[in-house]
């Protein structure tokens, strides 16, 4: 009988296993942007876009594994109550990916003037948001993860999830508040990358807080 | 003789599609079996049900509500059963075999005169307004019970648990359905039939039959019960479904017919009781509860009627 019941797990193990890599490029790719922006406070601009290639990389690995899972849920992995919430929750996570590499694109289109960039990285809130960004999915890492350990586990890491978000959104308005006060003196088409850049980024966040609430409901279904 | 076991076959037939269907729905919705394998579960759990245990429902109507009956009476009460199964199950009803069964013996025998044991009459009916509230009851009790066993599950042991006890509630479920469902109807050919060996080999053709009724048709009917009446998390249904298969298997050891989708729809109560917030489709819950009641009277009436017109 114990063998037959932990069988009944293998499948579900290993797309855990799946989803736990997932996550890890995901954190990766984040990372990366935020070596990207030291680059650009540099004013290093090649470097910025040798590391974006790695942003590219990273998001289209994640992608791959994204569609694995999606396959094996879609075969009949997990009972059937809980298969719609595990592939939003999936989703949630590849936008994040996606936001740390379209954000970076954004200022890959054209190298903003130098002027501007000094001027936003004068102080460290910028740096400080996509901190608070990878702060964010690295706890939805420990969230997700939670979910195999047991749901008090998930219940510690999803108040923190929320908590970083809450942060990068208080530091975004920082930023776009700095950027647009003085947006006159600067090259708009740089203001509107920027502001894009930013704006893009935040979702980074907001789908780390969007994917733990999702986990916040299959623990209310599977446990209720 | 063969017209009532081609009868026997064809009640059992319809009543796969009417009933069966809720527990079918369960496997596969949940992608949990494949569709054959599914089919291959349910249609085992009624033969075994039906052969293992359905002799105790032998003597649920002849013997219990009257000392005997006439072939006539027998004939008059499986038309009836079979038209009035057929017609709710065209239409999307949910309909107990028992209350049809029930209410048509009683009509048939009641118009050729015979003496009706009303102490048992009463018994029964006494069973069939007691089934909802005793699976409520014993729902609520297991409900609470494997709730707080299942918080010290991670995610992925509680879905292991949750697919594992799916696949052995639906066996248990449709083995119940088997003895007391098909066991009834078996009841009501047995003292036609003389040969133990032929007795056994149209048991296992009544399962059969319940089964293909299953297959061809089950889906719809799962749908009326299941999802419209109220909404549940996985753990509740579960529970409900396992509290209206032991009911049913009790009832089953005394020999008294009752309807699995009392039984669930109590178990359904009970499991949304446990947690005192509860959304439930009141309209479809009245639409149920006026259905037990019509489809009892209407097949007294029916029977009646058409014995009348035999005679």
């Amino acid at each position: 009988m114990n063998v037959r019941f932990f069988s009944l797990r293998k499948r579900e193990k290993e797309v855990f296993d799946f989803i736990d890599k997932q996550l890890s490029l995901t954190i990766e790719a984040v990372d990366h942007l935020n070596t990207s922006l030291r680059y650009l406070k540099m004013l290093d601009f090649e470097a910025f876009k040798r590391n974006y290639s790695e942003i590219d990389c990273l998001e289209k690995k994640a992608d791959d594994i994204h569609r694995k899972i999606v396959e094996e849920i879609c075969k009949g992995a997990f009972f059937g109550g809980i298969r719609e919430d595990l592939l939003n929750m999936l989703e949630k996570v590849d936008n994040i990916s996606d936001s740390a590499k379209d954000s970076a694109k954004i200022l890959l289109l054209r190298k903003p003037e130098d002027k501007i960039i000094n001027y936003i990285f004068a102080n460290d809130d910028l740096m400080d948001f996509f901190s608070n960004c990878f702060m964010a999915v690295k706890e939805l890492k420990g969230v997700i993860n939670g979910l195999e350990k047991g749901k008090n586990f998930a219940f510690e890491h999803i108040s923190t999830v929320e908590e970083y978000e809450e942060k990068a959104d208080e530091l975004k308005a920082r930023v776009l508040n700095r950027i647009f006060e003085k947006a006159e003196e600067f090259n708009l088409v740089s203001v509107m990358q920027f502001k894009d850049f930013i704006n893009i980024a935040d979702n980074i966040a907001d789908n780390a807080e969007d994917a733990s609430d999702i986990v916040l409901i299959l623990i209310a279904k599977g446990y209720s | 003789m063969p017209y009532i076991v081609l009868l026997a076959l064809l009640i059992a037939f319809v009543f796969g599609w009417n009933n069966s269907g809720l527990f079918k729905g369960s496997l596969t919705s949940s992608g949990l079996l494949s569709y054959r394998k599914s089919t291959i579960l349910i249609s085992l759990g009624l033969v075994l049900g039906a052969l293992m245990e359905g002799s105790k429902m032998g003597k649920a109507l002849i013997g219990s509500i009257t000392e005997n009956t006439t072939n006539i009476a027998l004939l008059i009460v499986l038309i009836t059963t079979f038209l009035l199964m057929l017609s709710f199950t065209i239409f999307h009803i949910p309909v107990s075999l028992s209350h049809v069964s029930v209410g048509a013996y009683v009509g048939a025998n009641f118009a050729i005169g015979l003496s009706l044991n009303t102490a048992n009459l009463e018994l029964i009916i006494l069973s069939w307004l007691l089934v909802p509230v005793f699976s409520a009851l014993i729902t609520i009790l297991i409900y609470n019970f494997i709730a707080r066993i299942a918080q010290r599950f991670s995610l992925l042991t509680l879905d292991a648990f949750n697919r594992l006890a799916v696949i052995l509630i639906v066996f248990y479920i449709n083995y119940a359905l088997g003895a007391n469902n098909v066991g009834l109807i078996k009841g009501l050919y047995m003292p036609l039939i003389n040969d133990p060996v032929l007795l056994e080999l149209m048991t296992i053709f009544m399962a059969v039959s319940a089964a293909l009724g299953i297959i061809t048709f089950g889906k719809r009917i799962t749908k009326v019960v299941g999802e419209d009446l109220i909404v549940l998390s996985p753990i509740r249904v579960l529970t409900s479904m396992f509290s209206s298969a032991l009911l049913m298997w009790l009832f089953t050891q005394f020999g008294i017919p009752i309807s699995m989708t009392q039984a669930v729809i109590g178990g359904i109560f009970g499991a949304g009781l446990a947690k005192r917030y509860v959304m439930f489709n009141r309209a479809m819950l009245y639409e149920v509860i006026g259905s037990w009641i019509a489809i009892t009277t209407i097949s007294f009436i029916l029977s009646m009627l058409i014995m009348k017109v035999f005679m």
